[in-house]
């Protein structure tokens, strides 16, 4: 396992496009606030908190589901599997590295970017304030953005296809969802979808109210979509062949 | 030593593989050849457990491929020119090798120094040639120094020096006591370097064994040429003596009737043809090769 892990962190070192992701990533962080300082407008007085914050890591979230799908899916089409089957002994490790080598780039990288908000965020002209719960808000937040990773990257192994990895979760968070939002007789088990019950829960998270209450469904949903699908990747990626 | 025992594979309903059994030795270069379509490159994955067989087993060194605690130094493979990511340099793309094995660092000089891409690693793959793939193909698999090879069209690509090049490094590798499987269709280079063949067609095996035997038990035959192929064509089919049409002549194969060139002349001589060429010189792999896998192609186009 762990020259697995090895392997795929100098997978990711030795790409520029790995250098080109970490920028928009991390810029995608803090960009919005300092835009956001540069065009200070009085009708929005009132400081940064972690619901401005939220909104600059919603852009991660996309961009992080584009990295993960684009870059597992490429480089299983570049003999990436090949090449771990070749060397180690068990297929699941390099499939566990690759899990959690992006994982980690992506924590990564929302950590350095939120830090990089918090100090944009310190020029703004009505200052930031964070609370205890802003902090777990931010916390929660990356539990779902790493949650839609591990989508991105088990459709990738599961489909071979650079387009079906980003495109699957993307529509299905963007399009889908708020589509089926718009069905009023849909609207109970809304709860139970998972881009809406993680955005259920990241506002629960901030609320007065106790994070438990109600809280359950979104755990449920979010942990149950990333186990499901990271057995689907682990299965195509230890049962089938490699594409020839 | 690699061996492979009653190997049987299929997609689906199509059988790509049915119950082949080979060796390759150690301490010699093993020619793996066949019409395309013939269940190769399926051999040489399932060897390398990239692809699960139905039935049969797989051996390199008497364990399968996975049950060496170091695979890369069990076998040392490359299938397919297309298994380097092309954003990423040559030296990226073995340090990332190297890691994937455990292997030390280090070690992706000394391959790139041994196959003469020292002053290329740090090109991205992408502007490499189809040569140059091969020889980082090569460096790959030569990077733990395995006990055995397994080369898919090593030489595909490569200029008459490349090729010259990769012949020596087969050559080298298997006077060291290592078990070199190469599949190729540049014939004529498989004649030079290998030591024995292996022939496939359709899946199954149509011979295995050592190049002189090989070219020994198929020749027996010659080229004759005349001023009315056609006339000499029809008499020797009439009197049993098997014969094909080339653009050079007739290739004929001696037997009881016809058995040796005096006989062929006389008979040309009865029929009043003029012999103007006949040749004893042995034919060839690619001849033998065509021959035999005359009915065993699966992609044939129709004239």
């Amino acid at each position: 396992m762990y020259h697995s892990l090895r392997a795929e962190i100098v997978r990711l070192w030795t790409l520029r496009s790995t250098a080109v992701h970490s920028a928009l990533l991390i810029g995608s962080c803090f960009g919005p606030i300092i835009l956001m300082t540069f065009l200070y407008d009085i009708e929005y007085q009132g400081p940064i908190d972690a619901g401005d914050l939220g909104k600059c890591a919603s852009i991660f979230h996309m961009l992080a589901v584009v990295f993960a799908g684009a870059s597992t899916a490429t480089e299983i089409r570049n003999g990436s599997t090949e090449i771990s089957f070749l060397t180690q002994r068990r297929r699941w490790t390099s499939f566990a590295a690759q899990l959690l080598a992006t994982s980690s780039f992506l924590s990564l990288t929302y950590v350095i970017g939120m830090a990089l908000a918090l100090v944009a965020a310190q020029f703004y002209p009505d200052g930031l304030i964070m609370s205890a719960k802003g902090w777990g808000y931010l916390g929660v937040y990356l539990s779902i953005i790493l949650v839609w990773g591990v989508v991105a990257m088990s459709l990738a192994v599961l489909t071979r296809s650079v387009a079906a990895a980003i495109a699957v979760p993307l529509v299905w968070m963007l399009l889908l969802e708020q589509l089926m939002s718009m069905v009023p007789m849909l609207a109970p088990v809304m709860g139970w979808m998972p881009f809406s019950a993680g955005m259920e829960l990241l506002g629960r998270v901030l609320a007065e109210s106790p994070v438990a209450a109600g809280s359950v469904p979104a755990v449920v949903v979010l942990s149950g979509l990333a186990s499901m699908f990271s057995a689907v990747g682990f299965l195509c990626h230890t049962r089938r062949d490699v594409p020839g | 030593m690699i061996e492979v025992e009653n190997l049987t594979k299929k997609y689906g309903t199509t059988v790509a593989v049915e119950n082949l059994s080979f060796t390759v030795p150690d301490g010699s270069v093993t020619g793996f050849l066949g019409p395309n379509g013939a269940g190769k490159s399926t051999t040489m994955r399932c060897l390398l457990g990239l692809d699960r067989p139905n039935s049969g087993k797989t051996l390199f060194d008497g364990l399968p491929f996975h049950g060496h605690s170091c695979p890369v130094e069990a076998a040392g493979a490359v299938l397919d020119a297309s298994w380097y990511h092309p954003g990423r340099t040559g030296r990226g793309h073995l340090q990332v090798v190297a890691a994937s094995a455990g292997l030390p660092p280090a070690r992706v000089g000394e391959v790139l120094d041994a196959v003469g891409l020292g002053a290329a690693a740090h090109r991205r793959i992408r502007g490499y040639s189809l040569g140059m793939k091969q020889r980082l193909g090569l460096a790959t698999s030569l990077l733990g120094n395995p006990r055995n090879l397994v080369l898919d069209e090593p030489a595909n690509g490569l200029d008459p020096e490349g090729v010259h090049w990769m012949r020596s490094v087969l050559r080298r590798n298997a006077d060291d006591g290592r078990a070199v499987l190469v599949s190729s269709h540049l014939l004529s280079e498989m004649q030079l370097v290998a030591d024995r063949l292996v022939v496939v067609g359709r899946g199954r095996l149509i011979c295995e064994s050592g190049m002189a035997e090989f070219l020994d038990r198929h020749n027996g035959k010659t080229i004759v040429r005349t001023d009315a192929d056609e006339v000499l064509e029809r008499c020797l089919r009439e009197i049993g003596v098997a014969v094909t049409r080339r653009p050079d002549g007739l290739n004929v194969t001696y037997n009881s009737v016809v058995p040796d060139a005096s006989a062929l002349s006389r008979l040309c001589r009865d029929l009043g043809l003029l012999v103007t060429a006949l040749g004893d010189e042995p034919v060839g792999l690619e001849e033998i090769f065509l021959e035999l896998t005359e009915n065993a192609s699966v992609y044939r186009a129709h004239n």
